[in-house]
């Protein structure tokens, strides 16, 4: 059934790499306002689920939808409407900060006077305008952090989806850029955020999304989360989610 | 320590790839393939292009003279690109083929024909393998991209044992592969034209040569592509001034000087 | 558009930069010629110097070696790992293949017509047919540009394709008579020369400059759009979002 109000809605997802199957039934829904923490152990399908929304992996099976209507592969209209901070820090090293989100933002179709706005407010916004002319081997890794997100927002998206965009930064950038992500959310952007910092979760998600083997094992608001799973009132989440997805390792994942 | 632990692991590594055993074979067939045509060319006759609008038929010719129809509109393309050796009319054909007869009346020297073929064909090789050899000892660039080379000196070895390591590692790999190529050559001439002993010490000579450019040319380049344009930039120039193409000695003034600097003019030399 | 001409000035600027693209189409056919043309004074006939000889078929030779630029540029953005990103923005497969393409083509294009321009100033190649040989060599490149992008992009093994693209090309610039000049008294071998494209190219050439005949120039380059369009489709058609992204290196 499609969800009216829904912004994303993600329906019976499969995925098999040959017998491996790496998505196995995923199903959500993301509403306008929600910022979705998708949490997980490695090798829970979490990316893969974001590289088949985003059309950059196909669908063995299940349907996306987007603002009420099912998406293809190649979704431009979507596209244009979303963006995606991949994991590793996409930018060109051989341009400087300026190029780079000025590049990725005529991927979206903008005109030169345009951009040009579009750029300079969303280095303005991760806070690397003054830095706009060094290139991204002369940054620091939490600016670095930053450029990949500002590459990500020029097209002022309705949803933006967020893999693991801390990783490897100190305590002091990780704040800037959760203190972005809250003014985005502000701004009316949904935020689909995976990450494996608890308290990071914790402190921005109004939505839990738990993934373990392909398949979701909790999709609930953050406070019916914690009290459904919570043993003892000091259980954070971190011990939640350990009991439910398990100590051993996944080495084979 | 190190070196030898780099040189076990990289010649692993090489050898694991299915490429180094299909070279094995293609290189050598290459090589002889362009001996032969090498070989072919220089057996060319004295070429008389006859200006016709059709072909045209003709007496018997001398040996060593060959005669061609050519277009008039062609004539001048045809001379240029070594088709023929020169253009005259219908009238004319008879008073050239004089002209020329007694100029195709040279003794084969068979042996030393062959054995300028032969340098050319090194000269080849050597140009192959330079290429080669920094193809192979460019995986240093790709261990310093990825943290390879890092971990290898946070345990305590230094930057210089991976290279040597690397570069010998290269050198083994190039060695069996010349060494191959070397012994289809022997065996296809005979030992007039190479010798056993001068077999031998050229595979060592070209292999060594070869892993040593390669080896420096990867440890300075920044990329794999600039790695593989300059090597072959490099090749290229040694092999144009090392004699390939035309003898050292018959090079004027100073490119004859840059020509003995030439590693492959060396190789050339070593061949006697 | 926009974000055809953000691909193309991308494209474009990271041909320029790179410095491949100049000193392999530039700097490596001039000190060729220069080279040659001295090591092979007197070797020619009275038609054409030496110089004048290697100008012309040096030309779409190191044309033709450009080809390895390209093939690493159809995977730079896997090896930046920007790969992911730009499959993540509303840009199509048929605008990253042609802006690929494209910018190879008026790079090595460039190079050419300002090797020519070089090699018609200080070595007096004649001016015969010059709007159709310029337009050859644009040609020529647009065919190496979508070969090269097919190769790069398209096909599996790069890593082992980029290794070994170069000798063909070299061994068919020596039958061609980018060396030395050919020729054969025996019909066999001058059959296998002629399976060498390139010297049906310098064939083309010196007919256009010194017979002013530029039929055959003409019918190479129809030839050479075609090559290039067919490649371009070919790397469109077996465009995989998969290998753009992650490209064929070994750690992926």
């Amino acid at each position: 059934m499609i969800e009216r109000n829904a912004l994303l809605q993600v329906e019976e997802l499969y995925k098999s790499y040959g017998e491996k199957k790496v998505v196995d039934g995923v199903g959500f829904v993301v509403e306008r306002g929600d910022i979705i923490g998708v949490l997980g152990p490695n090798g829970a399908g979490k990316t893969t689920t974001i590289r088949m929304i985003t059309g950059v992996e196909g669908v063995s099976q299940g349907r996306i939808f987007f603002e009420g209507k099912e998406q293809t592969r190649n979704n431009r209209k979507m596209l244009q409407q979303i963006g995606v901070v991949p994991q590793d820090i996409a930018v060109y090293s051989d341009m400087n900060a300026y190029d780079n989100v000025d590049f990725f933002c005529s991927l979206y179709g903008y005109g030169k006077k345009e951009r040009r706005k579009r750029v300079q407010e969303a280095l303005e916004f991760v806070g690397l305008w003054e830095h706009r002319k060094e290139r991204p081997d002369q940054f620091s890794g939490g600016m670095k952090r930053r450029l990949n997100i500002a590459c990500s927002i020029t097209n002022d998206p309705e949803l933006l989806i967020m893999d693991e965009p801390t990783v490897g930064i100190d305590p002091q950038s990780r704040n800037h850029i959760m203190d972005t992500i809250r003014t985005l959310h502000q701004r009316g952007t949904a935020i689909l955020y995976v990450s494996h910092y608890m308290e990071e979760i914790e402190a921005l998600c109004n939505r839990i999304l738990l993934l373990d083997h392909g398949r979701v094992l909790a999709d609930e608001g953050k406070e019916q989360f914690m009290n459904k799973y919570q043993e003892t009132s000091e259980d954070s989440l971190e011990e939640i989610f350990l009991r439910l997805t398990g100590t051993a390792l996944r080495d084979q994942e | 320590m190190g070196i030898f632990l780099v040189l076990r692991n990289n010649t692993r590594r090489n050898f694991r790839k299915r490429s180094t055993y299909v070279l094995f074979v293609a290189i050598p067939l290459m090589v002889l393939l362009f001996g032969m045509v090498s070989e072919n060319i220089k057996q060319k006759s004295y070429v008389i292009g006859v200006i016709s609008e059709q072909s045209l038929e003709w007496g018997a010719v001398p040996e060593g003279i060959r005669v061609v129809s050519i277009k008039p509109e062609h004539a001048n393309t045809e001379v240029i690109m070594g088709n023929c050796d020169v253009v005259v009319t219908k009238d004319a054909l008879e008073k050239e083929i004089q002209r020329n007869t007694k100029h195709t009346k040279r003794e084969r020297e068979e042996g030393k024909e062959k054995k300028n073929v032969m340098k050319q064909m090194l000269g080849m090789v050597c140009t192959v393998y330079f290429v080669f050899a920094t193809l192979y000892a460019s995986k240093v660039i790709r261990d310093k991209k990825e943290g390879g080379l890092a971990r290898f000196e946070y345990a305590g070895g230094k930057r210089v044992e991976y290279y040597m390591g690397n570069l010998l590692s290269t050198f083994i790999v190039v060695f069996c592969q010349v060494a191959m190529v070397l012994v289809v050559l022997w065996m296809v001439y005979g030992e007039n034209v190479i010798s056993g002993r001068s077999a031998a010490l050229l595979a060592l000579c070209i292999s060594l040569v070869s892993a040593m450019v390669g080896g420096i040319v990867a440890a300075l380049a920044k990329s794999e592509l600039g790695a593989n344009v300059s090597v072959t930039i490099f090749a290229v120039l040694c092999s144009v001034f090392g004699g390939t193409f035309l003898a050292v000695e018959q090079m004027p003034g100073i490119l004859g000087m840059i020509g003995k600097c030439s590693p492959i003019y060396w190789m050339i030399c070593l061949l006697g | 558009m926009e974000r055809f001409y953000g691909l193309l000035r991308r494209n474009l600027k990271r041909r320029m930069t790179d410095g491949f693209a100049f000193g392999y189409n530039i700097v490596f056919p001039l000190v060729l010629i220069g080279v040659l043309g001295v090591l092979l004074r007197g070797s020619f006939p009275e038609q054409i110097t030496s110089y004048q000889y290697y100008a012309v078929v040096m030309i779409p030779f190191c044309t033709c070696m450009g080809v390895v630029t390209i093939m690493y540029a159809g995977k730079e953005d896997a090896f930046a790992k920007t790969g992911e990103r730009v499959m993540m923005t509303p840009v199509s497969k048929v605008e990253i293949v042609s802006t690929k393409v494209f910018a190879g083509t008026l790079i090595l294009g460039g190079c050419a017509c300002l090797v020519y321009a070089v090699a018609r100033g200080f070595f007096g190649l004649p001016g015969e047919g010059m709007a159709e040989i310029l337009l050859f060599y644009f040609l020529l490149s647009f065919a190496v540009s979508g070969v090269g992008t097919f190769l790069g992009i398209a096909m599996k093994n790069f890593m082992v394709l980029k290794n070994v693209v170069t000798i063909p090309i070299s061994i068919l610039g020596v039958m061609a008579g980018v060396f030395f000049r050919v020729g054969s008294s025996s019909l066999v071998v001058e059959r296998i020369l002629s399976c060498s494209f390139l010297r049906w190219g310098n064939k083309a050439l010196f007919l256009a400059m010194y017979d002013g005949d530029g039929t055959l120039l003409r019918r190479i380059s129809v030839i050479c759009v075609c090559i290039g369009s067919i490649s371009m489709l070919g790397a469109v058609k077996r465009f995989r979002k998969e290998e753009y992204i992650y490209g064929d290196l070994p750690s992926a």
